[in-house]
């Protein structure tokens, strides 16, 4: 016999709870209103037997209540584990809870599986149930190490159910509401069935052998769940049928209302109000997810950008020129100069002092040589161990040698710089300042070859295609066409860029230099305003999409991006989008789907309806009898001759199949008539 | 080719015209355009060295010497500066030229 169980309910608010007030009516009307046969009282880490009396007393005759307590358990991180024991244990079941209690001052405490094991020391007696497919989960170790014991895991939604249902390595799931009742609270579908004459630890323990006799109604095994108080469907793939207003779309928003993480797609929710603006936002939008594809790859030339953005070639010109003036004055002046002004070290340059920077690389590159396994064998074959190994030890050996002598020339200009100041403070002949011919030829050659990096990134083309069911979304680069063009890619009131398009397109890095005199261009977006990226969407044809096809993108995006939640629902696709379309792209769309979690989809289109061939069937209808307007919801498999609804009322499937998809029995006939002679 | 020169007891140098100029007539293009013959992997930049008095004028010595000095430290690193500059944004040519 299928018993309904919740098994996780909280009656008292602890460090680890949100705050709320427990009403022990609001408790009652939970379970009798979902005719609930048994419940478990599980607290965290605590376990109050006066409280726990007093919901046994109020709930007698109303379901069974079992003793439980939710501990906080872990190695690394906290994870929940909910223990049950019989009514019998009670008063022993209370003194070890103490303990745990004693334990755990703040929610992130947590006791270890020793002390687990030192405080319940016989685990056969209790029923163990760890977050499992749910936060805060119990750590895999030990799952493991109680791995006799614990024979089911809780999951925090139907899809998990699903999911760990399907996977026989796994735990069997469970499905609990985790209620905190409380005066204005929610009450959830979440429960689960057992398939158990007495509700006991034991018999619950023994039914969790078989995954088959656990599951989310009280019939059709495990392909049904509570999708409302007083409505199971099935958790593949559920058609809404019914005439308009019968009450389609007011079923879809209530259910939407009872389950959190719900995608809910709404009628004519991908309608164009106004083309040229969806076309820009959705331009946008497709940009916008496409951002970090563009950020990665542009990654290079942004760190070329950065390097050049602070060489200054005019700094640079200047330099020399002071140079050669001050050693032309002082060669000229050198008869007149003075005794101090004529010692060798007055006019001493500094050591130049190169980086390090290429040896330390080859020395890691010939690390990687010599430490990667996947590939020693293909290296061995070309250059022996040993070889590596010698050419290692000459590296570090010449790196030492340089790093030696770079520190002695630190340490020899720091003495000159000393001694030519105290020779400077002591004449009054100018000296030569210093210039580095290295670092200016080397800046000279950075941006020369930085300008050939821009004129190639500049180039058109095309550098991505993803494709998307039959659409592709292409991302190319071109040239920036025009100041206002840059204009509006800044989205910047106040920017000018006439003034350096001629360096945009003949100097790149006098553009960078002119990129930076401008005035709210941050630092880290120069390397944006060199190319410019457009999205485009491309149908079959490969041809730019149509608004239409907007929206049938728009469709098949956000159907994908469903497998996110816990439930997807769709209001009546055929009011935007055409049957061909709707048949051909998206129905298979939505079968992949629904063999992962529950589809909710209202319809009065055979399109959709039909041929999309739904696991199960809902049939909304309106009852008006003079001004009292009454709903009611049939439901059944497609197969079945009777829909029924919760009421006992009955009504024929083909009936209400042929009413709603082909406008009633005599129209299909009609129809169907006038398609065969069609045939003939 | 010579590009700092010395003869009749003066220094002289090459301009980007390749004619041979007084060495206190150098300018900062001058220099610019020394520097990259300096560091052309195809170019041989020779210069004449300062020794026994060659260089009379004492305005000259010093200037030759200086710069002559520079060139001299410049070309000892020119294989660094061609491996550096080889690898200046290599990774970034070859993904965008393609």
């Amino acid at each position: 016999m299928m018993k309904k169980l919740d098994l996780h309910i909280h009656t008292k608010q602890t460090v680890s709870d949100p705050t709320f007030s427990f009403s022990l009516d609001k408790l009652k009307e939970y379970v009798q209103q979902y005719k609930i046969d048994g419940i478990a009282i599980t607290n965290h880490n605590i376990f109050d037997i006066k409280q726990f009396q007093d919901i046994q007393n109020k709930l007698s005759g109303d379901c069974v209540v079992l003793p439980g307590i939710e501990i906080n358990i872990g190695i690394n991180g906290v994870g929940h584990l909910i223990c049950i024991t019989n009514q019998e244990d009670i008063e022993d079941f209370d003194l070890r809870c103490k303990k745990i209690e004693d334990k755990i001052q703040y929610a992130t405490d947590k006791i270890t599986i020793d002390e687990l094991g030192e405080i319940f020391s016989d685990y056969s007696k209790y029923l163990w149930i760890p977050h499992y497919d749910k936060k805060p989960t119990v750590d895999k170790d030990i799952l493991d190490k109680m791995k006799n014991d614990i024979l089911c895991g809780e999951v925090g939604s139907v899809k998990k159910f699903i999911y760990r249902q399907k996977d026989e390595t796994s735990l069997v799931p469970v499905y609990f509401s985790d209620l905190r009742p409380g005066d204005d609270s929610f009450l959830p579908t979440r429960q689960t069935y057992f398939d158990i004459d007495n509700i006991t630890v034991q018999s619950i323990k023994k039914t969790l052998i078989n995954r088959r006799h656990v599951s989310l109604t009280e019939y059709e095994g495990n392909n049904l769940f509570y999708v409302l108080p007083d409505l199971p469907i099935s958790t593949g793939l559920n058609i809404i049928i019914g005439e308009r207003s019968s009450g389609k779309t007011y079923l879809l928003d209530e259910i939407a209302k009872y389950h959190k993480n719900v995608k809910y797609i709404r009628q004519f929710e991908l309608i164009e109000k106004d083309q040229k603006k969806a076309a820009k936002s959705f331009t946008d939008q497709i940009a916008s997810k496409r951002n970090s594809f563009s950020e990665e790859y542009f990654e290079l030339f942004g760190d070329a950008v950065n390097t050049v953005k602070d060489i200054s070639l005019e700094r640079d010109e200047k330099d020399i020129e002071r140079y050669l003036s001050t050693l032309i004055t002082y060669a000229k002046e050198i008869d007149r100069a003075d005794m101090f002004a004529k010692c060798g070290l007055y006019n001493e340059e500094k050591f130049q002092i190169r980086s390090l920077d290429s040896i330390k690389e080859l020395i890691s590159s010939v690390e990687k040589l010599l430490d990667t396994r996947e590939y020693r064998e293909v290296i061995e074959n070309h250059i022996s161990r040993d070889s590596l190994i010698a050419l290692y030890s000459d590296l570090i050996e010449r790196h030492n040698k340089e790093l030696r002598r770079s520190l002695e020339k630190t340490w020899v200009n720091d003495l000159v710089e000393t001694i030519k100041r105290s020779l400077r403070s002591s004449t009054a002949e100018s000296g030569i300042t210093e210039v580095d011919f290295y670092n200016c030829q080397l800046n000279r050659k950075k941006v020369e070859r930085f300008n050939e990096l821009v004129s190639s990134i500049k180039k058109k083309s095309i550098i991505n295609e993803q494709k998307i069911e039959h659409f592709t979304i292409r991302t190319s680069k071109r040239p920036f066409e025009s100041p206002r063009e840059l204009k509006d890619f800044s989205k910047k009131a106040n920017v000018v860029f006439s003034k350096i398009m001629d360096e945009y397109t003949d100097n790149p890095y006098q553009y960078l230099m002119g990129l930076k005199e401008m005035d709210g261009i941050a630092e880290a977006d120069y390397y944006k305003y060199f190319v410019c990226i457009d999205y485009q969407i491309l149908n079959q044809y490969n041809i730019p999409v149509s608004g239409g096809e907007r929206a049938e993108f728009n469709l098949l995006q956000k159907i994908k991006e469903a497998y996110l939640y816990d439930m997807l629902l769709i209001d009546e696709p055929e009011s935007s989008f055409d049957n061909l379309f709707l048949k051909a792209r998206v129905n298979h769309i939505i079968r992949e789907l629904a063999k992962t979690m529950p589809i909710i989809l209202a319809t009065h289109n055979n399109t959709v309806g039909a041929s999309i061939k739904p696991d199960y069937l809902i049939y909304t209808k309106r009852y008006i009898d003079g001004d009292n307007v009454q709903h009611e919801r049939y439901y059944g498999l497609p197969s079945e001759k009777e829909l029924r609804a919760a009421s006992g009322k009955i009504v024929r499937n083909i009936e209400a199949t042929l009413d709603c998809l082909e406008a009633g029995e005599s129209t299909y006939n009609e129809r169907k008539r006038d398609y065969d002679l069609l045939k003939d | 080719m010579t590009y700092l020169k010395i003869k009749n007891g003066k220094g002289y140098f090459l301009n980007s015209d390749k004619e041979e100029k007084e060495i206190d007539a150098i300018r900062k293009e001058d220099i610019l355009f020394l520097l990259d013959c300096a560091t052309k992997e195809n170019i041989q930049f020779e210069m004449d060295k300062i020794e026994n008095g060659n260089i009379q004028n004492e305005a000259h010595k010093i200037i030759y010497g200086n710069i002559y000095n520079k060139f001299e430290d410049l070309l000892t690193k020119k294989n660094m500066f061609l491996d550096e500059s080889e690898n200046l944004y290599k990774n970034a040519l070859k993904k965008y030229q393609n």
